[in-house]
Parts: structure tokens; C-alpha cells; sequence
């Protein structure tokens, strides 16, 4: 059964979320749809007879006069005016408008149709939009601290003027660029690891220390902390990284550690230094004072023996003391010589020709002694010392291990290098008689210490080679077992280390 | 009465000038020598009743390889008290360094340090304790 039209104009305007009016062409009611209530508040019989522009916001007014109005009547379509109007609880409302001129089909007069709804909440949320946005604006360009807006592939979109600043350049002569062309390399390999995480989602922010180059040329250090910015679905649309200069404080922080290593190497060599110190005092005391104290206690005897065959005792002795004197003055020379690092011109040296040469030296001793060498030493194996050292110390070696010799084997001397860090070994090993180091060990170096009763080594030797080392900035090491030989370590420092 | 000296240096030279100003000094007997400190050692040890053969005055030098005069002293404090007789120990050394005199001065059963050369005074005022 059919409604009567009245019945379902009725229906359809009260659930519609459209308010539907019907003006004379000055803008007065005729018609308001009974959903007016909902809308604005006003029931259609309080609206009808008056004229909606006194219900307009004054600013709005000539607004719709001009813009809407007027082009209406004029023959104009499709005219969507938006516009605030008094609701009846005293507030404004945001309304839209479909504005159309309709002509009644039998009288021909003209009439204004409208259709409008309440569009509030959505000119709301714009106007917050634009805020914020006037708001990040202002904070982005005027912010102290570096701003820089890139894109996901990394370009630069927005830069604010502290990051330019910062960085010597204009605003705008960054833009578009990629931002690996103003960072160092250093940090790029940890940074762009950290990007792939925040582009993953894994992470959606990160802080790191990195250099940036200054568009003079220099590096200079940030402090950054990168911040993704998503778009509704999740998707990373905007790397946002905020810069905190930290030049400064790097730069001292830097020039401190150097101090520091600086003044720990110092320490070291004053320690070392002590030590050597310590050791030459001793030297004086026993390799000096003791042949001294003998000269005078036989030059004392020489004076009140008569006996011709006494005297001839004495002076023989007196020669021996002097000789004795003259060896152990020629050597404290030499390590005079090995501390006063001067003329030290350290340069990377073959292990095997030098070892070469000296086996040369030493030929007539080694066929005569049947000594077998091994060498485990390519000519490309270097050793960053002078060439003089070197071959000293291969001297003290051999001679050490002829020395130590066992007597009911042949002697094998075996030599390898091998390279450690910021060090490189030079191991010399003999099949010797060895020492007992658990009874011995913290005196191998030491002066005047022999460890073996059928030998009269003085035990200067192996001191000179310790002191050689450490003076070059290395160290020494033993490893022995008796009956079985010893092994000597040379740790060399390669490079810089040596001068310290 | 002669005292009985004993003399532990391996320095051949100072063996033999110090023989000749204790024979110099008019005193007469056998002078003990060792080269070594472990032979002394064990010569004290096999001969620690033999009230004849034991010395009465040792001069230890300190530094010697092998064992040293501070091993040797640390060896034989504990045969001292066991001795039939008093034996004094006199450090001898080349060395001034006041670290050594130090350490000497606080061992108990050392009698004196003495500073080579060796001398007939030195010789004689350490002897001269021994009588008292």
C-alpha cells in the first residue's frame, strides 16, 4: 500500500542527515525539514518566515551574499558555500551547503533550494592539522638544535638553518642532497645498519655519535638521534634527525686519551728506565767496584813484599784485574751506547740475512763445534729494529747457546719469526743444557748469574740483551727446561711503539 | 789462641789477597777457602760437631752465582745453634748500595758488613770482636 507523498517526504527528511529547506529568492523559510531540530536545534515552525542570514556569522554574511547567493539567482550551479551558523544553544556551527534555483513548473515563480549539513568535526580536526603543522614549522625552522628532514632513500628534503649552520652551508644548498655526501665514512656502516632497522620497524628511533664533513672540508662531530616518521598504514615515509653538536667535547675528550696514552707511555719508559737504573748500579757495585777494590788491595800487597817471586805473583794478577777491568768497561760502553736512542735509526730488517751474516761470522766456530743450524726464516720475514742491534743480539744468542752447549750432543740452533698484534718474535732456540726457571727464572737476567758449575759465563750477555730490548721498547722472554734446551723470545714493536 | 777463619767468595784474585794480609796479619793456621756456597754448605753440614775444623769467623761475600751470600745465610741459620761453637758471620761486598746494607743489618746472626777492598784493619777490628 502506497504512503502518501507528504507521509514519505516526511520519513525520508527525519532520517536524512541533511537538513532540506525551501527559500523565497530573498532567502525566506517556506519549508524546513523536521530533522531540523537534530541539526540546529530550532524546530522547522520557529525557522519558517524568517530569514537565514539572520542566523549567519556576521563574517559570513556578504561572503554568501556574493559567493552564493547572488551567482544563484543569476542562473549559476553546483555552488557549495561553507558557512557558520547560530545554533539555537548559542554556539556556531560549520555548515555546507548544496544550493540550487528551482522554478515551480505551473506558477513559474523561482524558489531557493538548500541542503545542508553540519561539518564541524571535520573543519575541527583541519584547523588542529594546520596548527600543528604551523607549529612543527615554526619549532623545525626555529629550533637551536640541527634538524634535517630525509627521505627514506635518503635524500634531503628540509634542513633547519642550525643544521646548516653547523655545517657551514645554506639552507637551501643542502637540499636534495644524499646525506652520505656530508657524513664521514666512519660511522656511515653503523648508521645506515641502524636506518634498516627503523625501516623494518624493528627499532623507531636511534642515537649514535657520528662525523659529518664540514663544507670546508673538516669533520665534525654530532650527536644524533633519528627518529621515523610513518604515514597511516605504518609505512616509513620521513627519517627526522635531530643534531646536537658535540665538536668540543669530542675534541677534548680525544686530545685526554691521547694525554693519557701519552703519559702511561712515559710511565712505562721512567719504570723501565728505573729499572735500568737499578741494574746499572749494580753493574758498578760488582763489575766495577769489585776488580777496583782488588787493584788496590794488590797494589797494597805490591808495597810491602820484598820477595821478587811475591811481586812477580802480584803483577801478574794486577794485569789479569786490569784486563778484566778493560772488558767490563768496553761492554757498560756499548749498553751506554743501546740507551742513549738518539742515533737509534730503526728500519725493517730481514731476520734471515742478518742471522746470515752473523752465521758467517761465526762459521769457523760452528764447523769446529759441529753446531747445525735450522732456519725457519723466509727472506720476506722483517723485524722493524737497526741492523747493528740485530746482529748483536743473534751474537749474545749464539754465543750464549755455544756456551751452554751440551757436551754429549751435537749443538742445534734452531731460528722463526712470527708476527703477533703491533708485535713481531723473533724465537731462537738450542737443545743446550737449559735452566731449572722454577729455581732460576727471576734471575736469568740478572748480572753476574751463572747456572751452571762447569761454565764461568760473567752473565753479562744475557742482561745486555734484556737491557737492549726494553731500551728499543720491546721485551725478552725464556722458556727452558734443563737437559732440553731453552728457548729465547724477542718481541719486537713494529713501528712508532719503539721511539715511546 | 788462632782464630779459624773461612773465606766463601768465587773471586779467585780477592782469595788470594786476602789470604796474604791474614798471613801479613802474623796470623798463622789454615785459612778456609770456598769458591762456591753450596760446597761451604755442605761442608758445614758433614762437619757440624767438629769443634777442631769449624771456623770461628766466616767472611760471606753477598753476591756469587749459584747460590748467593743471602741463600747460604738463610741455609745455615738453622745448623747455627747446633754448633759446638760461636761462629760470627761477617757480609763482605763490593756493593755500597744502601738496599743490601740494610737488609744485612736486620739479620740477627750477622755480625758486620764489610766493604771490599779487604784490609788488615777491617780484618783485625773484626777479630778484635770476636775476643771480647
Amino acid at each position: 500500500m502506497a504512503l502518501p507523498d507528504s507521509e514519505i517526504l516526511q520519513l525520508l527528511t527525519s532520517i536524512s542527515r541533511e537538513l532540506v529547506c525551501l527559500h523565497e529568492t530573498d532567502g525566506t523559510y517556506i519549508y524546513v525539514s523536521p530533522n531540523s531540530k537534530s541539526i540546529i536545534g530550532y524546530e522547522p515552525e520557529e525557522l519558517i518566515g524568517k530569514n537565514p542570514y539572520d542566523f549567519l556569522h556576521p563574517d559570513d554574511r556578504r561572503l554568501i551574499f556574493e559567493r552564493s547567493h547572488q551567482p544563484l539567482l543569476r542562473g549559476e550551479e553546483n555552488i557549495h558555500p561553507t558557512f557558520r551558523f547560530l545554533h539555537k544553544n548559542g554556539t556556531y556551527i560549520w555548515l555546507q551547503s548544496d544550493n540550487r534555483l528551482t522554478t515551480h513548473s505551473l506558477t513559474g515563480k523561482n524558489y531557493l533550494h538548500t541542503s545542508s549539513r553540519d561539518i564541524s568535526e571535520k573543519i575541527e580536526s583541519d584547523a588542529n592539522l594546520a596548527l600543528s603543522e604551523r607549529k612543527f614549522k615554526t619549532l623545525f625552522r626555529d629550533s637551536p638544535i640541527g634538524l634535517v628532514l630525509t627521505s627514506t632513500h635518503g635524500y634531503i628534503d628540509d634542513v633547519n638553518e642550525a643544521f646548516a649552520k653547523f655545517l657551514g652551508y645554506e639552507t637551501f644548498e643542502l637540499l636534495g642532497k644524499h646525506f652520505s655526501e656530508i657524513s664521514s665514512t666512519g660511522e656511515l656502516e653503523e648508521n645506515l645498519r641502524y636506518r634498516d632497522s627503523v625501516q623494518k620497524g624493528m627499532i623507531d628511533h636511534y642515537s649514535i655519535e657520528k662525523q659529518y664533513v664540514h663544507k670546508l672540508g673538516h669533520l665534525v662531530w654530532a650527536y644524533i638521534t633519528v627518529t621515523v616518521l610513518r604515514d597511516d598504514s605504518g609505512e616509513a615515509i620521513y627519517y627526522l634527525a635531530q643534531i646536537i653538536d658535540i665538536d668540543e667535547r669530542k675534541k677534548t675528550e680525544t686530545q685526554l686519551l691521547e694525554n693519557n696514552e701519552f703519559l702511561k707511555a712515559t710511565k712505562n719508559s721512567l719504570l723501565i728506565q728505573n729499572k735500568q737504573l737499578q741494574s746499572y748500579n749494580q753493574i758498578i757495585s760488582h763489575h766495577l767496584r769489585a776488580p777496583v777494590s782488588n787493584l788496590r788491595s794488590l797494589l797494597d800487597l805490591l808495597k810491602i813484599t820484598g820477595v821478587e817471586e811475591e811481586r812477580r805473583e802480584l803483577q801478574n794478577h794486577l794485569e789479569e784485574v786490569t784486563e778484566n777491568l778493560e772488558t767490563v768497561l768496553s761492554e757498560l760502553i756499548t749498553t751506554l751506547k743501546i740507551q742513549s736512542l738518539e742515533n737509534y735509526r730503526p728500519e725493517w730488517i730481514s731476520i734471515l740475512l742478518t742471522f746470515q751474516k752473523v752465521q758467517k761470522l761465526m762459521e769457523g766456530e760452528f764447523q769446529k763445534k759441529n753446531v747445525h743450524i735450522e732456519l725457519n726464516v723466509t727472506e720476506k720475514e722483517l723485524v722493524f729494529v737497526s741492523k747493528e742491534y740485530l746482529e748483536t743480539l743473534f751474537l749474545q744468542l749464539i754465543s750464549n747457546s755455544l756456551q751452554f752447549a751440551d757436551p754429549s750432543r751435537e749443538l742445534r740452533i734452531g731460528v722463526e719469526s712470527f708476527s703477533m698484534g703491533s708485535e713481531t718474535t723473533i724465537s731462537f732456540s738450542d737443545n743446550g743444557l737449559g735452566v731449572d726457571l722454577s729455581r732460576y727464572g727471576d734471575q736469568i737476567f740478572q748480572l753476574k748469574k751463572t747456572f751452571h758449575r762447569q761454565m764461568s759465563g760473567k752473565g753479562l750477555g744475557l742482561f745486555l740483551m734484556k737491557y737492549t730490548m726494553e731500551s728499543l721498547g720491546g721485551r725478552v722472554e725464556v722458556r727452558s727446561k734443563p737437559g732440553e734446551g731453552a728457548t729465547f723470545l724477542l718481541h719486537f714493536p713494529n713501528g712508532s711503539a719503539a721511539n715511546a | 789462641m788462632t782464630p779459624r777463619i773461612c773465606i766463601i767468595d768465587d773471586d779467585k784474585i780477592y782469595q788470594f789477597t786476602t789470604k796474604k794480609i791474614i798471613a801479613n796479619a802474623g796470623i798463622s793456621g789454615e785459612v778456609l777457602v770456598f769458591s762456591d756456597a753450596e760446597n761451604a754448605l755442605s761442608f758445614f753440614q758433614s762437619e757440624a760437631n767438629n769443634t777442631s775444623i769449624l771456623p770461628d769467623i766466616i767472611f760471606l761475600d753477598i753476591n756469587m752465582p749459584f747460590m748467593d751470600g743471602w741463600q747460604f745465610l738463610e741455609a745455615i741459620e738453622p745448623l747455627l745453634s747446633k754448633f759446638p761453637k760461636q761462629i760470627q758471620i761477617y757480609l763482605v761486598s763490593s756493593s755500597v748500595d744502601d738496599a743490601d746494607t740494610e737488609r744485612a743489618a736486620k739479620i740477627p746472626y750477622v755480625s758486620g758488613y764489610i766493604f771490599k777492598p779487604f784490609t788488615k784493619e777491617k780484618l783485625l777490628d773484626s777479630l778484635a770482636h770476636l775476643q771480647s
